[in-house]
């Protein structure tokens, strides 16, 4: 018997920081831009 | 020219995944139609409908698709766990404080009658920490200090002078405790668009001065509700609310409170057993798991009646971690953790350590500031031992699918409940259930009400699948 297909999509989201740029963020409790070496 | 291995075996257009092709973790994340697939070294996932999960275990598409961008996915993370440099430092300009929480960092003892640091010796402390900054980071950078504690608005004077004279240089922020926030505090603090971070443990005084009392024993809730108010609706504004077995089930109650209060930002951070204090007061982890996604589930609730949004900021960390690894925000859920690397701490003695958790561990204080230069204080051994500490290393973290959603923090509380970095977060089931209840905010379709406006912004989607 065939399987059934579900209705479901997979889901898969996945994002970079630009490679030349500053990573966005950072810090223990604050908001900084942490620079690349 | 040496031997070409195909990783994906079988004969030509039939490949499958038999054993040397990219390795899958299946994830329970308790919703009832998904599963997550995890390459874990690369922080990769995929919710797969839970009927089709093996499917794309067995079947060449999924590895061809995630081999095609592993590299990409890898190099990102890479960046973000050891590509970056110090940027901003942890500043305490006084031991001494005017309130005795039960679980602070913080030794007793200095927190009583400790140090103050004079204008003129932080005034030095700051001219020594731009020259190192000067020296290592891109000419535009403007790193980030803030005035931390203890108390760092009993040396008013001090901190004032420091930000007047260093503002066009640093980006300045003080996290206080707000029983000191006076009129003419708060305008100047704004009129220099200072960051002020507020601490508050409850939604009400009779939780919230469980921990957070004067050394005479009475509660500060008042005063600090008073600073909230007048905060309102400062950009710059966030509030810290450390979550230990006292006011753990009040989360919830928390959240309404924040939001009804206009904030936008706030961290609840478990207490870290770093301190005896702290450690006599961590929740327990599945009341702090239970409690927590009460309160996150409160947040959304809020933000889909009113448009107005609450981000809870250790949360949506975690969340970006799962979206967009190398863009994160706070430093405690990567591996190495932000301390040493991306940030230090520095004492009111000039004593410098990788993060204010230790500033009370002298054995790993890296010197002094006033005495050797940062750029040598960074390289030491008491630095080198924290910034080398990857999940990698650590059991059962390295066979892990969420080690790096996770980061095994922290070293400092490890350290001082084990005796060694070498052990995982004593958070460990936390964090783990954390990260399922993640991605069912995911599946839900939620993932945007629970970030910052913006979050894409400056971001490069990498599509697998």
């Amino acid at each position: 018997m065939a399987k059934e297909k579900s209705t479901k999509k997979p889901i898969s989201i996945r994002y970079a920081c630009a490679p030349n740029g500053d990573q966005v963020g950072l810090s223990h409790y604050l908001m900084a831009e942490a620079k690349k070496k | 020219m040496g031997q070409v291995v195909s990783t994906l075996w079988g004969p030509s257009r039939q490949s499958v995944n038999a054993g040397a092709g990219p390795h899958f973790d299946v994830l329970e994340v308790g919703h009832g139609d998904y599963v997550a697939l995890i390459n874990a070294d690369t922080a990769f996932w995929i919710l797969s409908p839970r009927g089709e999960a093996l499917d794309y275990l067995l079947s060449p598409e999924l590895p061809r698709a995630f081999q095609d961008k592993e590299a990409k996915l890898a190099a990102d993370l890479n960046t973000v766990r050891f590509g970056l440099l110090p940027s901003a430092v942890y500043f305490n300009p006084t031991e001494r404080c005017n309130l005795n929480c039960t679980y602070c960092y913080l030794p007793q003892e200095a927190r009583r009658s400790g140090t103050d640091m004079e204008p003129a010796r932080l005034l030095s402390a700051l001219a020594r920490l731009q020259d190192y900054f000067v020296g290592t980071l891109p000419e535009a950078a403007r790193p980030q200090l803030v005035f931390h504690g203890s108390e760092p608005l009993l040396v008013k004077d001090s901190v004032f002078q420091g930000i007047e004279q260093y503002r066009d240089y640093f980006r300045f922020g003080v996290q206080t405790n707000a029983t000191l926030l006076d009129r003419t505090t708060l305008d100047f603090l704004k009129s220099k668009g200072c960051a002020i971070g507020i601490s508050l443990d409850g939604p009400s005084a009779e939780v919230a001065n469980r921990t957070r009392r004067t050394w005479a024993g009475s509660g500060v809730f008042n005063q600090v509700s008073r600073a909230l108010v007048d905060l309102a609706d400062y950009p710059g504004l966030n509030v810290i609310a450390t979550v230990t077995r006292e006011n753990v089930a009040a989360l919830p109650e928390m959240v309404e409170l924040l939001h009804r209060q206009g904030v936008a930002n706030a961290l609840l951070n478990p207490v870290r057993g770093t301190q005896a204090g702290g450690r006599a007061l961590m929740p327990d982890q599945a009341e702090l798991a239970h409690f927590f996604f009460a309160a996150l589930d409160r947040a959304f609730e809020l933000y889909e009646k009113t448009g107005s949004r609450l981000v809870i900021g250790n949360f949506a960390n975690l969340l970006l971690g799962l979206v967009a690894p190398g863009a994160r925000r706070l430093m405690c859920d990567i591996s190495p953790c932000g301390g040493g690397r991306c940030f230090f701490a520095v004492g009111a003695n000039g004593e410098v350590a990788p993060c204010s958790e230790f500033l009370g561990l002298p054995e790993f204080h890296g010197g002094n500031l006033f005495e050797t230069p940062v750029a040598e204080l960074v390289k030491t051994g008491a630095f080198t031992r924290v910034t080398g500490r990857v999940v990698e290393e650590l059991t059962p973290c390295k066979a892990c699918a969420v080690r790096h959603f996770c980061g095994a923090p922290c070293p400092a509380e490890v350290y001082a409940i084990n005796g060694t970095l070498d052990a995982p977060a004593p958070y460990c089931d936390f964090y783990a259930a954390q990260a399922r209840y993640a991605f069912q905010v995911i599946a839900r379709g939620r993932l945007d009400a629970y970030l910052w406006e913006g979050w894409r912004d400056g971001l490069e989607e990498i599509v697998v699948m």
